[in-house]
């Protein structure tokens, strides 16, 4: 899941202009939601926020707020469409995808992010999350015992750990796991030390970001 | 669910109760894989042989034994010794009993204790018998048991950290004020109790708040002696926490009384409906994973969230917490406080110690009585900051009287922060104040709103 922390509501306060008299605040109800940051909940209490805040400073800006099921398509969006248009300034509680489609779909109106895109992670308690993937576009978890090197050793070492990994923690920061102990472990635990020892060559980053922007297409859906 | 999964009055995870009149079921704690529904209609699933299988219940016990851990090994426990160890003794050997090594142990072992130094010493009179304890612990009749060991002179030694060490060979070395001693016998030592095996995954599958011992019951006045946060699930024993070896009797009467009870039938808890809207239910799971009372499941034909009526137990805190403001309880109403004075109440504890006060402490204030301060939402907060120049005091109770176990913490969560939301935005924080009270502190709490009024005044 692609997990989000909501801006410091200070950031937030300083995108917006002296001049603003409208603001539309747009949640988004998948992701975000269920990390908590960008839902109906954080939306609307956003927004009284800034109203106290705009009353404090003798302003009156009209903020008003939606929250629709995905704002990375387009479906979603059209219900909102007049409502984005009678407002000056949206700010979107959606990753940093729903910001941009957004943006897409109304190339004239200034789409602000008011949220955080962290990382795709999942859930490992109440209201807090952990990475996993880094999305590099070429899983390789099967040749490390189900976990991954790439997002989850600091370095993205493939061939083994580094000298500062001390009693199963990371030198980066010992409040982290380190990954390599974590593959080590669990290969042993399932019986695969063996696959670690192969030398695994330098890993191929054009399917990652090194290659450029990535789309892709589901062959199903084209015809040649 | 199909008509032919039987059905049971109570089912036991672990030891079951003697009883003949109730229809029951054991399993082990092993074998649980699942529990869904509510009190009166649960559903265990559980690994029978090779395949999964399911019963139904309408009350569930959670009976297990404490894990056991020996402070030092290869002595002897007190709660394995039996009759034939005294009988088997070797009387030249001086008995040492000793409780409370490393940390205090139960009364019932206190108990075990004395009653194993009587029974030495009724074995055989002239038989040194040593009593090591830092705080000798009292139920039923141990004072008589204690009053008996001093005549029969078993020869009691009181202990604090540091005074008393046992070697690895079980040597004694005990050294207090005036007195150097090192002794060698048969060595028995209280065990420390620590949770059953299997609480985690307990726990998990039953969706309840355990205690910061790990035990399957919280430290609170409601959940006394044997309930759970779970309407119908009952702990005992190793599941229930350190103590609950000291009136085992009472605890299984009581347990049995209340699955009686219940079987005739139980009513919800409240009048109003909570439902979640399954078009805006995103199944994050953060109503179940914040419920206290394990009241939430998934209704797996919508895919959505379900709120069983009979486990609910009305504290709001899933709909404050709801991402999505997919659940809504029938009797709410849009509040727009006005007043520059306002007071938001637990009726458990703010609203009690009201009543009990000589005076009127609210007198002038503009107070709203909640099930739970947990039912606040931060955009409660700021509306009503909105809606007046004044300040917000907020009642929650203190953690042990706190009827839904976490409720306090989570208002305390959500006022913390929106004060530190206030804060960057230069509004001021102090405009909202949070408190915890018992529904005892009717003193404090009248004192306690002197000093606010004052200060708002000023």
């Amino acid at each position: 899941m692609i997990v989000g922390k909501l801006k410091d509501v200070a950031e937030i306060k300083d995108m917006l202009s002296e001049d603003l008299e409208s603001l539309f605040i747009i949640g988004c109800g998948t992701c975000v939601s269920v990390s908590l940051a960008g839902g109906e909940r954080e939306a609307k209490s956003l927004r009284d926020l800034l109203e106290l805040y705009f009353r404090s400073q003798g302003r009156d800006v009209k903020v008003n707020t939606a929250t629709i099921k995905r704002q990375c398509d387009d479906e979603f969006i059209d219900s909102e469409e007049l409502a984005i248009s009678e407002h000056d300034v949206v700010l979107s509680l959606a990753c940093g995808v729903g910001v941009q489609h957004l943006g897409i779909k109304h190339p004239g109106k200034m789409i602000l992010p008011g949220v955080n895109t962290t990382f795709y992670g999942r859930n490992s308690d109440v209201g807090e999350w952990e990475e996993m993937c880094l999305g590099c576009g070429d899983c390789i978890l099967d040749d490390f015992a189900g976990v991954c090197p790439v997002a989850r050793c600091s370095k993205s070492l493939i061939n083994g750990p580094c000298g500062g990994s001390q009693d199963g923690k990371c030198e980066v920061d010992d409040e982290i796991d380190c990954g390599w102990d974590l593959i080590y472990n669990r290969a042993k635990e399932i019986g695969q030390l063996d696959r670690l020892l192969s030398y695994e060559g330098p890993k191929d980053w054009s399917t990652a970001r090194d290659g450029g922007v990535r789309s892709h297409k589901n062959p199903e859906f084209f015809s040649e | 669910m199909s008509g032919s999964i039987a059905h049971y009055d109570v089912a036991y995870i672990g030891q079951a109760l003697k009883n003949n009149e109730l229809s029951q079921v054991t399993l082990p704690a092993s074998s649980l894989t699942e529990c869904r529904g509510e009190i009166g209609n649960f559903t265990l699933s559980y690994q029978a042989e090779e395949e999964l299988d399911q019963i139904q219940t309408s009350n569930i016990v959670i009976n297990l034994p404490h894990q056991e851990e020996l402070p030092v090994e290869g002595c002897l426990s007190l709660t394995g010794v039996g009759e034939e160890f005294l009988a088997e003794a070797d009387g030249d050997k001086p008995l040492i009993i000793i409780q409370d090594y490393q940390e205090l142990s139960a009364a019932a072992l206190s108990q075990r204790g004395l009653k194993l130094a009587l029974q030495a010493k009724s074995e055989d009179p002239a038989r040194e018998v040593y009593y090591f304890y830092q705080a000798m612990r009292f139920m039923d009749n141990n004072d008589e048991l204690y009053e008996e060991a001093r005549r029969q002179e078993v020869i009691f030694l009181k202990h604090d950290l540091g005074e008393l060490e046992i070697s690895q060979d079980g040597e004694i070395f005990y050294s207090r004020e005036d007195i150097e001693l090192s002794l060698s016998g048969e060595l028995v030592v209280a065990p420390e109790l620590k949770p059953a095996a299997e609480v985690d995954r307990l726990a998990r599958i039953f969706n309840i708040t355990r205690g910061p011992e790990g035990y399957l019951q919280v430290d609170n006045i409601y959940l006394q002696p044997t309930l759970s946060g779970k309407r119908g699930l009952y702990v005992l024993g190793g599941a229930r926490g350190p103590n609950a070896l000291t009136y085992q009797q009472e605890e299984r009467e009581y347990t049995l009384q209340e699955i009686k009870r219940n079987l005739i039938g139980v009513e919800e808890l409240d009048e109003e409906e909570r439902s979640v809207d399954d078009q805006k239910c995103v199944v994050c799971y953060t109503c179940y994973r914040v419920c206290p009372h394990g009241a939430i499941q998934r209704d797996e034909e919508l895919n959505s969230m379900q709120i069983m009526p009979l486990a609910c137990q009305s504290c709001n805190l899933c709909i404050s917490r709801c991402p999505m403001g997919a659940i809504t309880r029938s009797g709410e109403v849009e509040e727009q406080p006005q007043s520059d004075r306002q007071v938001i109440i637990c009726e458990n504890s703010a609203a009690l110690a009201r009543e009990k006060a000589d005076f009127d402490p609210m007198a002038g204030l503009e107070v709203t009585e909640v099930p739970c301060v947990s039912t606040v939402k931060k955009e409660h907060i700021y509306q009503r900051l909105a809606g007046s120049e004044g300040d917000l005091l907020i009642l929650g109770c203190i953690s042990e009287a706190c009827k839904h176990l976490t409720g306090h913490d989570r208002c305390e969560q959500v006022v913390s922060s929106a004060k530190s939301d206030l804060e960057k935005l230069d509004l001021d924080p102090e405009r909202v104040n949070y408190q915890r009270l018992s529904p005892r502190m009717a003193a404090d709490l009248s004192a306690y709103l002197t000093d606010w009024k004052g200060e708002v005044l000023q």
